[in-house]
């Protein structure tokens, strides 16, 4: 078998959904898991037992990492406050995420170190989520005191990201900063070169332009604006508006080529993209389907450079254990389903479909183009409409034609944005000129999604 | 079923151990985790002067508008500033409740 590890992946995933459904006790798993182990060690040169036992194993793995998630330690907030409070506490904490503005406040995530109540001063742990009113200007590390009101998140997305509680912080006045800062230091590098980039990006574009540009380069979707948003959404193009396997592509299209230019030999291509890749990971916040993405192009460049042959299947799933296995409950997100479900669509159906629809090849390069792009846009819609009608209840017939034409005009824009910036920071006086390409290009976007939504039954909303 | 290598079974075992391991010692750490009690907590925020402050920093309080702001300067200038800040109570509009809310984000010198 080629694709070893596709097997394995599968079973990890039932041993989640097994655990999510069925509560079974921790310690129960772990000696199912540590006896087969011991089956697959004892039998490990009889390859049908052997890999019985480490499939069980997989399954029994993907069980206790859920499980172990449930545990959680004293002194974790949630086992700390009562489920209702009104009570105002002081935390003090790190702030883990960097803050973005939602609406008219702002979000950022806090590792707590300490809590504060009327009858309570304890070491506390664990993650909680900050809603602050106003503008609130803090940065990644930094360590703050924080007095509001605490109550348990809605929906299932906080509680899929280990978050048990969120804060309400009135305005700016209720966050005193202690001025240490803790973190992981090149982070706190990455952290400070991403702000800076945003910054370049709102000085030389526009508000709307900037935005969708902030969120394509920079993964910053708060920033987009609402219409942009909803007129996507529609079209079944927002991912483009989200970083992903195709701008992490881009990202090493880009190293690749300037490296190129500067006559740096192949092999060592690869190993100078390789912690770039990490730090543009780090720099987008480390979303879902960058990390996918990365651990993909890692995959794929660690294989070369062990001289062994790439299994993009194998990649794949590789990439999937690695987030569960840190984040069990992403199985549940839709981020995470849609993520998978389109690039393991494009993957397989594919080249079934290329198969099926041109059996000879085709000599006419710009034909070839044409059709290949199509058939990568249906892949990936028949691999995620059944996920967005069921998540969503939207049905986009419309999203195989505007991804065709959208997508190769936002890898343009993508290119473009990274030249915009690398003018920003080199050479700004031709930066201007950059920055006006730019606005062209995500016109010319938003006028395609706009114009195709005029289209009778382009965009149908389900009932729910 | 998986056709394995012996080099591949090697390293899946070695690395689901290392996996069983870390999670064993993993769940030892949390149930054997005890929280302890802090000092308090001492909460500093950047308090507004009241003899000082403009109406623009003022607005910056959470239930102070324009009308408010406005009537805490002319208070400060009939009466030639505040003596303190209990004296925010005589402003018009500022109960009791609403000063209580209101007298944290103040100071006076």
């Amino acid at each position: 078998m080629k694709r070893p590890i596709l097997l394995l992946t599968i079973s990890f995933c039932c041993g989640i959904i097994f655990a999510s459904r069925l509560r079974m006790e921790w310690p129960l798993i772990y000696v199912l898991a540590v006896l087969s182990w011991g089956g697959a060690a004892f039998l490990r040169r009889k390859p049908v037992g052997h890999s019985v036992f480490i499939i069980l194993l997989a399954f029994l793995l993907g069980a206790l990492s859920l499980t172990s998630k449930r545990i959680l330690p004293a002194g974790n907030i949630a086992r700390i406050i009562p489920y209702r409070t009104s009570e105002t506490y002081l935390i003090k904490g790190v702030v883990v995420r960097q803050p973005q503005r939602r609406g008219r406040g702002t979000a950022f995530m806090l590792q707590v170190e300490e809590i504060q109540g009327k009858s309570l001063n304890r070491s506390a742990s664990g993650r909680i989520m900050v809603y602050s009113g106003g503008e609130v200007t803090l940065h990644y590390g930094e360590r703050v005191i924080l007095r509001g009101r605490l109550y348990r998140p809605w929906g299932r997305y906080l509680y899929s990201s280990g978050i048990r509680y969120v804060m309400s912080v009135k305005s700016g006045f209720d966050i005193s900063r202690i001025g240490l800062k803790r973190g992981f230091c090149y982070r706190c590098f990455v952290m400070g070169l991403k702000d800076r980039l945003e910054g370049l990006i709102f000085r030389y574009l526009d508000g709307v332009p900037a935005g969708m540009l902030d969120a394509m380069i920079l993964g910053q979707r708060p920033k987009v604006a609402g219409f942009i948003n909803s007129l996507m959404r529609s079209s079944g193009t927002v991912h483009i508006l989200v970083v992903s396997g195709f701008h992490v592509g881009l990202v090493v299209f880009i190293i690749a080529m300037f490296l190129r230019l500067l006559r740096v030999p192949r092999y060592w291509r690869f190993v100078i993209s390789l912690p770039l890749l990490i730090t543009y990971c780090l720099l987008t916040g480390a979303s879902n389907p960058v990390v996918r993405a990365t651990v993909m192009a890692v995959i794929f460049i660690t294989a070369y450079l062990l001289k062994r042959e790439p299994n993009i299947c194998n990649s794949i799933c590789l990439a999937a254990l690695f987030i569960l296995a840190f984040s069990p409950r992403q199985l549940f997100d839709v981020g995470f389903q849609l993520s998978f479900a389109s690039v393991s669509s494009i993957v397989f159906l594919y080249p079934r479909l290329k198969r099926l629809l041109c059996p000879r090849p085709i000599k006419a390069t710009p034909l070839a183009f044409v059709i290949d792009g199509c058939l990568v846009s249906v892949s990936a819609w028949l691999g995620t409409c059944g996920l967005i009608a069921y998540h969503f209840r939207i049905f986009s017939p419309v999203a195989v034609l505007a991804n065709f034409l959208v997508v190769p005009l936002a890898a343009l824009i993508t290119l473009a944005g990274f030249s915009l910036l690398a003018a920003a920071l080199l050479f700004p006086p031709a930066a201007p000129v950059f920055a006006r390409a730019n606005e062209v290009l995500i016109w010319l976007m938003v006028s395609i999604n706009a114009l195709l939504l005029r289209i009778p039954g382009a965009c149908l909303r389900l009932p729910s | 079923m998986l056709n394995l290598t012996q080099q591949e079974c090697r390293a899946i075992l070695f690395l689901t151990a290392l996996a069983l391991i870390g999670s064993g010692a993993n769940f030892i750490i949390k149930m054997n985790s005890k929280t302890r009690p802090m000092p308090v907590l001492s909460f500093d925020i950047a308090r507004i002067n009241l003899n000082d402050a403009d109406e623009e920093a003022l607005m910056k309080v959470p239930g102070i508008g324009e009308k408010t702001a406005q009537r805490i300067l002319d208070y400060r200038f009939r009466e030639g500033g505040f003596g303190g800040i209990e004296e925010l109570k005589k402003v018009k509009g500022i109960s009791g409740y609403r000063y209580e809310r209101l007298k944290d984000y103040f100071t006076v010198n």
